[in-house]
């Protein structure tokens, strides 16, 4: 198991020199790339390095920036890949892997709904579990507010 | 005289004393006696009594499952619990169904097609909210887009407590409902009649 | 412009030759509040185009609200077929990244639990799928086994279906005296009544095979760009089960096989379930076996600060049940990301559906077994 992983981190460090790459204490190679080379970090992972099977992408609002967070599996090798991506909060926008995993479009749609991050190049930017007509912002920002009327709360009463 | 106690309402059966024929005959109409002699066979009742006999006894219900609830609803559609004593036929379509089990949370998103889905039932029809979030948002109450209970979007006849409540608590719930049916449409008796005019006083008052 | 006009507008765009078709989101044989618009040409799909959300019930954003062990009830509800396999997957994640040690026998506990759950999810599936096919009978047969897998629960959690069984550190509480040996003759009847009397009555029916052999064929390579999981992806031929690959738990003491078929058609997907039901009871039995006496909870920190994050998957009925958590050293989860199989394995709806009949999209839908408790969350 950590032989493989020691492979891809020394295939990552040769490729990428700028990324930070380490491994977790659960055996997983986790790599922290900027935004700007994902596209094609996530091409050579899935190419050269047999990363085939994207399992989530989740979005993290760390209030003065947000990280996308990719879990990718190699199937081939067992091994687990992290990617994190550092997102600028006003403006975030970030190339799409939709392309490279299939997969991950509705991953990604998810994430628009609840973090407000653009994706680049996806194949169908719409929105996927927010009502059609929702005005209400992005709920897992953390500076989200309900706007709806607050509820009185009931009591029982003998 | 052991069939006359297992109806229900006022429907009851009067012993003939000359042939063994039996007749129904209720208190609201009562024939001339000697009627029912020449017209064996004729059962008399008024007509709010029979249409609420015959709705009670088949409830149509919608087969539309939101969440956890729609797994309970289906057992208490199977075999162990079986629906079906009741009458109760699941039926894919709004139209001729008579019976909606709310069974699950009410989002924003969901909440128009509930609505929609509960206008096109035919009248009379009645909504059975089950469950804890279909009463009152249960423990996804604090959500961004839950509904707080289906009763803000369509009237609701019978609450059923639970996350997910037992097959058995739905039946009793189904019961009520059919008690509710039972007497809908008649006279009052005086005493309640009092208490709701009184309570509509210490509305005005308010 | 008005709705009407705007569908009007639509339907004029698409032309005379093709009919658009909405099914659900209130739909006899959509499992739950799923809206599929179809294009149809003729009887065949052009295009299918799944709407969901209607059951987007805020899970997590409201868990970050909760501390960290209210949250196992409400993992419950997510994938409402298997309960204890959600709570492990999430209890699990919460055990790593703190780092609490688990007893013995609990994990052999959790372990039974959650294979009694994959049966009983996978008996629904089975009543389900026939029914979308159309004969009602196999849905009161499933149900019928499936009231006894819930007695089965009820002694040990007091359920029926929402346990909140499994705790940080073990489970709730020990197994009743003589519960083992209910369980045992549970799977008996199971492989040797149960199992054969389905192929009898739905399995070996020519029109059942008809209808599912060489229909909706997903291939390999599909199934592992759109990441599928579990059934789906072990019925395209994709050997692949974290029970044995990645092992969790306690699973790398148990001997059992991964069941896999090449075919990835409806047939495939439908008799991965009905063999792995098997290879669950095999599980069991071996559990049971190699079960320790011993405590069930272990110690818990009364404090309970854990600081970093952590991917943790287990392999639930439908498929890889992943959590992503992220602890910022407080009473409560800073994030909660639920990687829900359902969610994946319905994305490759448009995909299946496209060029097949409409009376089979219903099919499809069947054997991909969403939930929506967990598609929307």
């Amino acid at each position: 198991m950590s032989e493989i992983n020691e492979k891809v981190k020394g295939r990552l460090i040769e490729q990428f020199p700028g990324v930070e790459v380490s491994e977790t204490e659960f055996g997983q190679v986790e790599v922290k790339a900027p935004k700007e080379i994902i596209a094609d970090l996530a091409r050579f992972v899935r190419e050269e390095l047999d990363f085939d099977y994207l399992t989530m992408v989740a979005g993290v609002d760390y209030i003065e920036y947000l990280q996308l967070v990719y879990h990718i599996r190699s199937l081939k090798d067992y091994a687990e890949l992290i990617i994190k991506v550092d997102v600028d909060s006003e403006n975030a926008v970030v190339a799409s892997v939709a392309p490279i995993w299939t997969g991950a479009n509705w991953h990604e749609r998810e994430a628009m709904d609840m973090f407000g991050i653009q994706f680049e190049g996806h194949p169908d930017p719409r929105p996927i579990l927010l009502p059609e007509d929702w005005q209400g912002g992005h709920p897992l920002r953390k500076d989200f507010i309900d706007k709806r009327p607050k509820r009185e709360r009931q009591f029982r009463t003998r | 005289m052991d069939v006359s106690k297992k109806l229900r309402g006022t429907v009851r059966i009067q012993e003939a004393p000359m042939t063994d024929v039996k007749v129904m005959g209720s208190q609201e109409s009562e024939i001339a006696p000697g009627v029912w002699q020449h017209a064996p066979g004729v059962v008399t009742t008024s007509l709010q009594t029979a249409l609420n006999w015959g709705r009670q006894n088949s409830m149509w219900y919608l087969t539309f499952g939101l969440a956890c609830c729609a797994i309970e609803m289906m057992a208490t559609g199977g075999s162990r619990y079986d629906f079906d004593r009741f009458g109760m036929v699941p039926w894919p379509s709004p139209r001729q169904a008579d019976l909606m089990i709310v069974s699950g949370t009410v989002t924003e998103k969901m909440a128009p097609r509930v609505r929609t889905l509960w206008e096109q039932m035919a009248e009379p029809r009645y909504v059975i909210a089950m469950g804890a979030c279909a009463t009152n948002g249960g423990p996804y109450h604090q959500g961004y887009n839950v509904v707080d209970g289906v009763d803000k979007v369509i009237p609701v006849d019978v609450y059923v407590p639970g996350c997910p409540p037992r097959p058995e608590a739905l039946l009793y719930g189904v019961v009520q409902l059919q008690r509710k049916i039972n007497v809908a449409g008649k006279q009052e008796p005086e005493k309640q009649k009092q208490e709701k005019v009184e309570s509509e006083a210490v509305k005005e008052d308010v | 412009m008005s709705e009407i006009e705007a569908r009007r507008l639509k339907a004029e765009e698409v032309g005379h030759e093709k009919l658009i078709l909405n099914l659900g989101p209130q739909h006899p044989s959509t499992h739950g509040v799923l809206r599929v618009i179809t294009t149809l040409e003729g009887e065949r799909i052009t295009e299918a185009e799944p709407d969901i959300g209607f059951l987007h019930r805020n899970f997590e954003k409201i868990v970050e609200g909760w501390t960290w062990s209210q949250v196992i009830p409400l993992t419950d509800r997510n994938d409402y077929l298997a309960n204890i396999n959600n709570e492990h997957a999430y209890v699990l994640a919460v055990e790593k990244l703190a780092g609490i040690e688990v007893p013995e026998r609990a994990e052999y506990i959790r372990v039974i639990m959650s294979e009694l759950n994959r049966i009983a999810s996978h008996l629904l599936t089975f009543g389900t799928f026939a029914m979308d096919m159309g004969a009602f009978t196999p849905f009161l047969y499933g149900f019928r086994e499936r009231e006894l897998l819930y007695d089965i629960f009820e002694k040990v959690t007091g359920a029926r279906m929402m346990h909140n069984y499994v705790r940080l550190s073990g489970v709730r509480n020990d197994l009743p005296d003589g519960w083992d040996k209910e369980v045992l003759e549970f799977l008996d009847r199971l492989e040797n009544d149960v199992i054969p009397d389905y192929y009898d009555l739905l399995i070996k029916n020519p029109i059942f095979e008809a209808r599912s052999l060489g229909v909706g064929v997903l291939t390999k390579e599909d199934a592992i760009a759109y990441g599928a999981a579990g059934p789906i992806l072990r019925g395209s031929g994709i050997d692949w089960d974290l029970r044995r690959d990645m092992p969790y738990s306690i699973y790398d003491r148990f001997d059992f096989e991964v069941i896999t078929r090449e075919e990835g058609d409806h047939y495939a997907r439908f008799m991965v379930r009905m063999d792995e039901m098997i290879e669950s009871a095999k599980i069991i039995r071996q559990a049971f076996e190699q079960m320790p006496e011993g405590p069930v909870m272990g110690k818990v920190p009364r404090v309970l600060k854990p600081e970093g994050d952590i991917y943790s998957a287990v392999e639930g009925p439908r498929g890889e049940i992943g959590v992503y958590l992220v602890g910022d050293g407080n009473f409560k989860p800073y994030r909660v990301k639920w990687r829900a199989p359902s969610f994946s394995n319905l994305s490759i709806l448009p995909l299946m559906a496209k060029g097949q009949f409409v009376a089979d999209i219903v099919l499809t839908i069947g054997t991909l077994d969403p939930i929506f408790g967990e598609v929307d969350r």
